[in-house]
């Protein structure tokens, strides 16, 4: 399954040597993980609806 | 009640504080959805490796419900003593797997080389230690979430 979509001429990109692309979201995740931001259990159940 | 494990292998679950945002905002049955799916893997037999759906890059994508992905490196086998640990690596929560162009980035080689360092754990001195300051999950605590 590709991340790229099929109609913006990009999804070649891997096979071409490029990049792949990934949500934003990814990036941030790992500097979190760089900074030390993480979320304890007390933090999670803090949130959750159920 | 806590489970006597069947072998010395334990899988714990550090969430990002990206992914925990992703999971702030899930309805109540998404981010039950994610916290069982966490647990199969944490409480299976097979390495969380073994629960790999694709790779990008170094990045271990993980399926969840119908539409959703977990992105994550998985770091399995982490020797100490007489115990192996698998850590997940949780950075981020996809919920519907739908990529609007402006929420994309290049995985570039930086951010790659970046994971990779982010979660190697070679010179860790002590897991356990470790896993403490990253506010890591386990089984049981996994299951204290859903109960």
């Amino acid at each position: 399954m590709s991340l790229h979509s099929t109609d913006d001429g990009r999804e070649d990109d891997v096979e071409d040597g490029g990049r792949p692309e990934v949500p934003e979201g990814v990036l941030r995740g790992i500097e979190d993980i760089a900074e030390g931001r993480t979320a304890s259990k007390e933090d999670i159940e803090s949130v959750l609806k159920f | 009640m806590s489970r006597v494990p069947l072998s010395d292998e334990e899988t714990w679950v550090i969430f990002a504080g990206e992914a925990f945002e992703g999971l702030a905002e899930l309805d109540a049955s998404g981010q039950q959805e994610v916290i069982t799916r966490l647990l199969n893997i944490v409480s299976s037999d097979a390495p969380p490796s073994s629960f790999v759906y694709e790779c990008i890059g170094n990045l271990d994508i993980i399926t969840v419900g119908d539409q959703g992905r977990l992105y994550t490196k998985v770091v399995d086998e982490i020797p100490r003593e007489n115990t192996e640990y698998h850590i997940i690596f949780l950075f981020f929560i996809d919920p519907v797997h739908d990529y609007p162009h402006k929420a994309l980035a290049e995985y570039s080689s930086t951010a790659e080389a970046k994971a990779e360092q982010v979660t190697a754990l070679d010179t860790v001195p002590d897991v356990d230690q470790y896993l403490a300051d990253n506010d890591a999950l386990n089984e049981d605590a996994l299951r204290d979430l859903l109960s």
